[in-house]
């Protein structure tokens, strides 16, 4: 049974504690925890926090991994009328006064006895609300209010933090279900951070809209193997990755066909760029058919703007792009460049109108005029085209595109053809610029799985391959193959990879100096 | 200044994607080097060698030998690369 046009994540939650309050919300460590409990002990949490005069619209930082926890505190923030702002929680005590100083935060939630003593910020913990009563006035929260910030990463300049309403969560909620097919017989699996917008909306939020059964995960990818267990043991239908997490796991699983994840019929590929070969090596290995569908979405649009079907064939263009599908209902994407928008099949930056758009980033003005276009279009950065059936196809990040002699160039389609390669562990394209007549190049940082293996001469072997696959996929050379060894590309805390970073080190002489570079030696 | 031929060729080799480059090949007709490659090339050589290459005498290269010899007379370069000490 769903609940009934909830306004508010709040009378979600609140209806979910009624209509069923001894069904899982979610499963942690094989134990349930009841949409009752966690409706009453993020009451109390609630309770905890006005007592210490938190006040509506305030902002509090939550600094908590994956676990019950962190829905206490998540919903125990929202229901005092506060406003949640979830943070890495590895981060350390100077990108966490950072984030405190641009929102204004004056708390912060950690788990207990882990306290960031940094100045200005009171640490509290879930625990310390034991005594409270889940019987409080609590203040009156509206669908327009703000619900939470989602910190986006930003390679360049400080991060900027999404106001995300209520009323547009509920909002993407649906879309999600709708776009994917999602239903309350549906069983999520899920170790994606809840502290990130994918893993706590899509995974959490929607299976709680649901009611549907969730398995919730530690966040560790230093072993893929609870995650396939889990989906195993759970007939696990739907999950949510980005494309690293099921590289990674063709990688390390080397006996794929004795894990049965038949059972998925919805494995998300998103927050990245999606690789044909990824879908293409991860169905044959696990003898899925279908399942595996390429999602496209932004922190600016709540989460999700678009997917493939599930069950229908990846749509793959010529440059070898996997398309991200239809955009969901009442979202509308639009191809612009210079300011006007471009017709179907040309090349431009995707901007996104949708019902769980954002209004801007908080406490930043000069950013939030900029993110907008046109009628109530948010301009995403990222470059793509609409093919004539509408489906969406996006080539890159304005920003990381290559210029090569004339020539635009996405990263990804370089290190698509560079992750093919058996014995690379990953790798990344950048455009760089020597200053000399040459101008902008694609330089190829690729990483070896086993250096070991190597000597000189099989290394210039291997960079001599790098370079002729890239040639026979695009139609150049790339100005310079670097062979580095495991590691040395820098990614985020969700395995992104860093190219702005990566070109830094490069020019600095930094991978240089860490002795990452195999070959060649200039 | 004393520069490998044989160093030379692998640089070669490593830009344009191929194996086995032969001194006399010529660079554009036999081994398919591009405006943009050659460039790439004087850059790869200047970065490994230290040297400063003068790109107005690079119109009058033909095969890699020509190349080993515009490189074994261009001066060092008044910045010498980082890891000087290693060769590829």
């Amino acid at each position: 049974m769903l609940p009934s046009c909830p306004r508010t994540l709040l009378e979600l939650l609140e209806q979910r504690g009624a209509l069923t309050p001894q069904q899982a919300a979610f499963l942690w460590e094989d134990q349930p925890v009841s949409f009752k409990e966690l409706w009453d002990k993020a009451s109390r949490f609630a309770a905890f926090l006005l007592g210490l005069s938190v006040a509506p619209g305030d902002r509090v930082l939550i600094r908590l991994p994956n676990g019950p926890d962190f829905f206490r505190a998540f919903y125990g923030v929202l229901r005092a009328g506060a406003i949640a702002v979830p943070v890495f929680p590895a981060s350390g005590p100077d990108r966490i006064a950072a984030l405190a100083r641009l929102c204004g935060a004056s708390m912060v939630v950690a788990a207990g006895g882990d306290g960031c003593d940094i100045a200005g910020l009171r640490t509290v913990s879930v625990a310390d609300s034991g005594a409270c009563t889940t019987q409080a006035s609590f203040p009156a929260v509206a669908p327009d209010d703000v619900a939470f910030l989602q910190y986006t990463s930003g390679s360049t300049g400080s991060p900027k933090g999404v106001m995300l309403s209520h009323r547009g969560l509920l909002a993407n909620i649906g879309q999600l279900i709708d776009g994917m097919n999602l239903t309350e017989s549906d069983c999520f699996v899920s170790w994606l951070p809840v502290f990130h917008d994918m893993g706590l909306i899509l995974m959490t939020m929607v299976p709680f809209y649901l009611g549907a059964k969730l398995v919730l995960l530690p966040t560790s990818l230093a072993n893929v193997r609870p995650w396939l267990l889990a989906i195993e043991r759970h007939r696990g239908t739907v999950t949510a990755a980005p494309d690293f997490a099921y590289r990674l796991t063709l990688r390390h699983v080397r006996e794929a066909a004795s894990h049965d994840l038949r059972s998925l019929r919805v494995a998300l590929n998103a927050a990245e760029p999606v690789r044909a070969s990824t879908i293409e090596e991860f169905e044959s290995a696990f003898g899925l058919r279908n399942a595996l569908i390429a999602g496209y979405g932004l922190a600016e649009a709540t989460v999700g703007v678009s997917s493939g079907q599930p069950g229908s064939a990846p749509l793959v263009d010529a440059r070898g792009v996997v398309s991200v599908g239809r955009s969901f209902r009442d979202v509308d994407v639009r191809i612009i460049e210079d300011g006007r928008p471009l017709a179907a099949g040309r090349i431009g930056e995707i901007a996104v109108r949708s019902p769980a758009n954002t209004r801007g980033y908080y406490g930043d003005p000069v950013e939030t005029a900029r993110l907008f276009w046109g009628d109530g279009y948010i301009r995403t950065g990222d470059l793509g085209y609409l093919d004539d059936a509408g489906r969406l196809f996006v080539t890159g990040r304005l920003k990381n595109m290559i210029k090569h002699g004339g020539e635009s160039i996405f990263p990804q389609e370089a290190e698509e053809v560079a992750d093919r390669m058996p014995w690379v562990r990953s790798s990344a394209a950048v455009g760089i610029d020597s200053g000399g007549p040459e101008g902008e190049q694609l330089y190829l940082f690729v990483e070896l799985s086993r250096p070991g293996r190597y000597d000189e001469p099989q290394l210039y072997e291997r960079a001599v391959d790098i370079v002729q696959a890239v040639q026979a996929r695009l139609g150049i050379r790339p100005g310079r193959v670097y062979l580095l060894r495991p590691h040395a590309i820098p990614v985020t805390p969700n395995g992104k990879i860093r190219h702005a970073d990566l070109r830094e080190r490069h020019l600095s002489g930094g991978l240089r100096a860490d002795k990452a570079v195999l070959f060649p030696g200039y | 200044m004393l520069i490998d031929l044989e160093d030379v060729c692998r640089t070669v080799g490593l830009v344009l994607g191929r194996r086995v480059v032969h001194a006399n090949d010529r660079l554009m007709e036999d081994l398919g080097a591009e405006s943009i490659d050659l460039l790439n090339i004087v850059v790869a050589l200047e970065q490994k060698h230290g040297v400063s290459i003068d790109e107005a005498a690079t119109g009058d290269v033909s095969t890699v030998r020509d190349l080993h010899q515009l490189v074994s007379r261009s001066p060092r370069a008044a910045i010498v690369p980082a890891d000087p000490a290693r060769t590829a």
